[in-house]
């Protein structure tokens, strides 16, 4: 009896669980999708960066116009590597994160409706309630797999060209303030509002859409920061963590009491 | 004990089923009962009611004493569900699929592998179970959906309109399964079907058109309330046929007399013979219960 209740998770079987995390891997559209995003967000947009830096050669003289004090003694290439570094690296990771939040939500809700195995699903004795906890789990356990695998590449790739542009490394404390603890709550709430916003949506396709709100204010946040606009410090990021924190656990809160299998199956 | 009771039962309807209207019907435990009704008839709504998707306007819908609605995690523990709509993971194998759901029932992996043995043989799956399942055809997905549905050694099966798409092999193949859940295993079944041939035999039948029950009772009580009868059609040498306190309609060369037992076409057949005529074909053309259940739907429509 013990033994049974040590393998319950979320009031059902870890071995769901688990069976429904495999099954995300072996759907080749998402695998494909994903693979697409990590190419682009981790490998081409920072490596044509760092091409750029190298080979960048100012004729306006406008870069040569210092917004920080750390950066006074870099040169213009340096200066321009050094700004993607610290804005434009946690930009990726978050726009990849959110994503991957995007994608494995869609899977774990949005395919199960559009091939309709959702309703297979729901004539099982497990209360909706506990079926999105257990969806949203496995959601979440394969973003993050995804989204570390997507930082180490980031930052591999970052650090080589931080080597090669001869620039402060990448592991800062904001940096590892973004990746260890804003990361995965935004992969969380990425989760959850795509499910949130789709709740009567059963083609794939349509639910990407969403992606942008929860996307948009973090690309605005980096590019505000990498104009000069503001700058974003440690303090500002933690309480940003805290606000996501805070939303998501009221996300699963309202969704875990107004869940139904209606809604799960895209009817109301 | 009654398996599944609907008491009074009505539902708006929205887009995805239609509304019901003080629906009534017991299921008793071990027994079929057939809804029998048209496209659009409310037989979704009815599954979508006791599958506690949607909740009863007014009335009780229980199935062994819990709500469908309230307590549907009891109810589905007891229940099993197919319909020809749900789909398992394509990516899958029958077997893996089957697996997957099985880990949401609690039941150990070796009961789930010999019940699966046993289920795929009876439903005759048996050489597809490690097929995967985006390349089994549709008659073997419906099969393997009822697998699916019964893996867990439900008290009731609910099946909606899965035998649309069907030949008639695979028709017999499933009544005959449920067949032997019936009687081996006492699963009480409730069909929900607008094709007539697939009901089971002793089966209730309820027939429904627009969320309203039209009539219930047994195949002989339907086709007795829809007013055909079955016919005794006779051939003479001669064109010609006299009976005796029988009335016979002369009708394109035979004779024909309405008869309620398809065995009183022996009686009419001795004292045709008592008389001299010379029958050279005598057979009886009984009502099929497809043609009561539309003359009955019909009426219906005329009367509104």
């Amino acid at each position: 009896m013990e033994k049974n209740a040590k393998k319950k998770l979320l009031g059902i079987r870890s071995e769901y669980l688990a069976q429904n995390i495999k099954y995300f891997w072996k759907q080749k559209n998402y695998i494909a999708v994903i693979s697409s995003i990590l190419v682009v967000f981790d490998l081409v947009l920072p490596i044509i960066y760092l091409l750029a830096a190298c080979f960048y050669k100012d004729t306006t003289g406008n870069v040569n116009i210092r917004m920080y004090e750390r950066y006074k003694d870099f040169t213009d290439n340096q200066l321009i590597y050094s700004l993607f570094i610290s804005s434009l690296t946690p930009m990726l990771l978050f726009v990849a994160s959110v994503l991957i939040g995007a994608c494995t939500s869609a899977s774990s809700f949005i395919t199960e409706k559009e091939r309709s195995s959702m309703q297979t699903l729901i004539y099982a004795p497990i209360s909706p309630s506990t079926m999105f906890s257990v969806k949203v789990a496995s959601a979440f356990v394969n973003a993050l797999i995804i989204s570390v695998g997507s930082a180490l590449i980031l930052t591999i790739v970052s650090t080589v060209g931080c080597l090669v542009m001869s620039v402060p490394q990448i592991f800062t404390l904001s940096y590892i303030i973004e990746s260890l603890l804003i990361m995965p709550a935004l992969l969380m709430l990425s989760i959850l509002v795509t499910f949130l916003m789709n709740v009567k949506v059963k083609r794939v396709m349509s639910s990407f859409s969403t992606v942008g709100y929860v996307g948009l204010p973090f690309i605005l946040f980096y590019i505000g920061e990498f104009t000069g606009l503001f700058r974003i410090t440690n303090a500002f990021l933690v309480f940003i963590f805290i606000v996501l924190l805070i939303a998501d656990f009221s996300l699963i809160v309202y969704i875990r009491r107004n869940v139904s299998s209606k809604k799960l199956l895209g009817m109301a | 004990m009654e398996a599944l009771v609907f008491d009074s039962v009505s539902l708006k309807g929205t887009n995805d089923y239609n509304a019901l209207n003080n629906i009534s019907f017991c299921l008793e435990e071990g027994e079929c009962l057939t809804i029998i009704g048209p496209s659009g008839s409310g037989k979704k709504g009815v599954f979508s009611l006791i599958a506690g998707i949607a909740e009863p306007d007014f009335g009780t819908c229980k199935v062994f004493g819990n709500s469908c609605y309230e307590d549907s995690v009891a109810v589905h523990r007891m229940c099993g569900y197919a319909d020809s709509e749900s789909q398992m993971y394509s990516e899958y194998t029958l077997e893996e699929n089957i697996e997957l759901y099985s880990s949401l029932y609690s039941i150990n992996k070796e009961a789930v592998s010999s019940r699966f043995s046993l289920l795929v043989r009876k439903i005759g799956l048996w050489n597809q179970r490690n097929e995967q399942y985006s390349k089994l055809k549709i008659s073997e997905r419906i099969k393997a959906s009822l697998i699916r549905a019964v893996i867990h050694s439900p008290k009731l099966l609910v099946v909606y309109d899965i035998f649309e798409d069907l030949d008639r092999e695979s028709i017999r193949e499933i009544k005959e399964f449920f067949d032997y859940l019936r009687e081996e295993e006492h699963v009480a079944i409730l069909l929900l079907t607008t094709i007539t041939d697939c009901f089971l035999n002793d089966s209730k039948i309820f027939v429904i058109e627009g969320g309203t029950k039209l009539i219930s009772g047994y195949e002989k009580e339907i086709i007795s309330a829809s007013g055909l009868r079955n016919k005794a059609i006779i051939r003479t040498l001669n064109n010609r046929l006299a009976i005796s306190d029988v009335e016979v309609i002369p009708e394109k060369g035979r004779f024909i007399a309405y008869i309620d037992e398809p065995e009183e076409i022996c009686e009419i057949i001795r004292k045709a013979v008592l008389l001299d005529n010379n029958i050279i074909e005598a057979r009886v053309e009984e009502v099929k219960l497809e043609e009561a259940y539309l003359k009955i739907i019909e009426d219906n429509r005329g009367e509104e």
